[in-house]
């Protein structure tokens, strides 16, 4: 990101300035880094301690928190889930998205721009007001409790979302890059895979970053469909290993541990490209 | 094979499916819950229409009732702390990080942190800072000597656990920090030169060219915090379930407690009026900030 111009004088004033900014944001960075800071050091300490004092440090890191959750939440199942969950929804959605908004793009005609209305509808709709329906449909076509119904589902529920921002962004494409192609007589679905979808890498992956979190993060519906304990995902997950661990919070601290860090560390490795991507697609277009 | 009718068949085989797929879980269970909303429908079968009932059960029963305008009552103030807290905290902190300030990445990367964690996750962890015997709150109101705030028990406090609730996350500013930010940079920077050489001081040039520049997308900011905060469901669910006393309800947990209790056609009364709410709700920060063009 390019950085604005600033006052490069020395002054006390500005010296001031500096420290309130720095204040303010050791403030926040601080209330959001200090819970799961205290969490990661209480996975170390044992249940006495933790119950003794919230604040201590653990005498001896006590791994052994990590092998009771692992052991008794068997958390690669939904583990596992998640992710066939999480990257399914993603591949499907983009599919779906990109097609639809490629056609809304390139062929600007009345009936298209309707359809693009309706999907800007799903957008402002907290669709959560629905559950019962939905869940009724799903149940109805045989995806009620199973991971290729929440994959189904979380497509559908991203592509409002999806069309929007590649639609947007689709429409900076210039036309000429598919226009010679056409006049060879080439398909428009092969337009659209071998040329219009390699220059619109940024795109996709904008959306694929929106779609892959909130698949990941989904809580309402896993719960809502999935009855099975094989079939849950992580997130519906957590809620059972809470009440696991009721007398063992050091396993119960070491099982979020388990669950964040992954998370986490995919983050931090690719910070730039989710935050680039999010912001890139997400406002302008 | 024309041309005509080969990009016809296109469009229509690149759009159907999406849109089919759409409105199958948007506009018919919408359609669905609207119409259900007025039948009696206590088990598996729909037993009979019964008009405005439920309706009149969430409005006025006095049974009910407290519970439903609590829950509206709970997400007109968190829409409100979205729009008048949470927004303006994202935006300073945008400000903040767009100005150049020393570590700006590292912050930028912390604030972002909530929003890969899942909030069913950082509900647990919340649910432990608050707890009354050995939670976070508790160990730094005792190391500062507060004894008054130490033994407040914050998630089970009628008076406390609302607030409780929104300190989970009106803090958490570094989403729509980085989408504002983003917006930010893209500003021409001659604009603050010449401001700067007639005098502007750094606030000044924050409120007079920066702010209006950025309406558009610190609406659509409001917007998404609000829906979002309409749908917010678990970690509610986790940490209080409504309680103590329904002061946590809301609405999106309202109509999922009916829904448990079988109380479907209630359940979609209770979910018309959200879908009602978020619209309002919406309509009415959309008028505030005179969204023109933008990509939602």
């Amino acid at each position: 990101m390019g950085r604005k111009a600033q006052t490069s004088t020395r002054s006390p004033m500005s010296f001031l300035v500096g420290a309130l900014r720095q204040a303010y944001l050791l403030f926040f960075a601080a209330i959001t880094a200090f819970p799961l800071v205290w969490v990661v050091i209480s996975s170390f300490k044992t249940n006495r301690s933790i119950l003794g004092s919230a604040l201590s440090l653990p005498d001896t890191l006590h791994f052994e928190n990590y092998a009771t959750a692992a052991t008794m939440t068997k958390v690669i199942v939904p583990f596992t889930n998640s992710i066939i969950v999480t990257t399914g929804a993603v591949a499907l959605n983009l599919f779906l998205s990109f097609a639809a908004a490629f056609a809304i793009a390139r062929f600007p005609s009345r009936w298209l721009r309707t359809v693009a209305l309706i999907f800007s509808l799903g957008v402002l709709i907290p669709i959560n007001s629905a559950i019962l329906p939905i869940k009724l449909i799903m149940t109805r076509l045989g995806l009620g409790n199973s991971l290729p119904g929440l994959i189904i589902l979380y497509a559908i529920l991203g592509l409002p979302i999806g069309v929007l921002v590649l639609r947007s962004f689709l429409l900076s494409v210039p036309v000429a890059i598919d226009e010679s192609a056409r006049i060879d007589g080439t398909g428009w679905w092969t337009i659209l895979f071998r040329i219009i979808m390699p220059v619109s890498q940024s795109g996709i992956a904008t959306v694929a970053i929106w779609q892959a979190i909130m698949a990941w993060n989904e809580f309402l519906f896993a719960i809502l469909l999935i009855s099975s304990e094989a079939n849950r995902t992580l997130q519906i997950a957590i809620r059972f290993f809470l009440g696991m661990f009721f007398f063992d919070y050091g396993a119960l601290f070491a099982m979020l541990v388990i669950v964040i860090v992954p998370i986490v560390l995919v983050f931090v490795i690719f910070q730039e490209r989710v935050i680039a991507g999010l912001t890139a697609g997400a406002i302008k277009g | 094979m024309s041309i005509r009718g080969d990009t016809l068949r296109f469009k229509l085989t690149a759009v159907l499916p999406a849109l089919l797929l759409f409105s199958i879980i948007y506009l018919v269970s919408i359609g669905f819950m609207l119409t259900t909303s007025v039948f009696k429908w206590d088990s598996l079968y729909i037993e009979g229409f019964v008009g405005i009932r439920n309706y009149v059960r969430m409005f006025a029963d006095r049974v009910e009732s407290p519970t439903f305008y609590r829950a509206v009552l709970n997400n007109l103030s968190w829409s409100s702390i979205a729009a008048f807290v949470h927004i303006p905290l994202a935006v300073l902190t945008a400000i903040i990080l767009a100005g150049n300030c020393r570590g700006w990445k590292v912050y930028r990367v912390i604030l972002f942190l909530p929003h890969v964690i899942s909030i069913t996750a950082f509900a647990v962890i919340y649910k432990q800072v608050f707890n009354p015997s050995f939670g976070l709150l508790r160990g730094l109101f005792g190391a500062l000597g507060i004894a008054s705030l130490r033994d407040v028990n914050w998630l089970f406090d009628p008076a406390w656990a609302w607030p409780s609730i929104i300190v989970t996350w009106v803090f958490h500013v570094g989403f729509f920090a980085v989408i504002v930010m983003a917006d930010i940079v893209s500003i021409p920077t001659e604009l603050y030169e010449s401001a700067q050489i007639d005098g502007a001081s750094a606030a000044r040039r924050a409120v007079s060219i920066t702010l209006p520049l950025v309406r558009n997308t610190v609406g659509t900011c409001v917007i998404l915090d609000i829906t979002g905060g309409l749908k917010y469901f678990e970690g509610l669910y986790l940490m209080t379930n409504g309680g103590p006393n329904y002061r946590t309800e809301t609405l999106a947990l309202y109509l999922f407690q009916k829904l448990q209790l079988l109380q479907n056609s209630y359940a979609n009364a209770i979910g018309v009026a959200l879908l009602a709410l978020g619209l309002f709700v919406v309509l009415v920060a959309n008028r505030a900030f005179r969204i023109g063009r933008s990509a939602y």
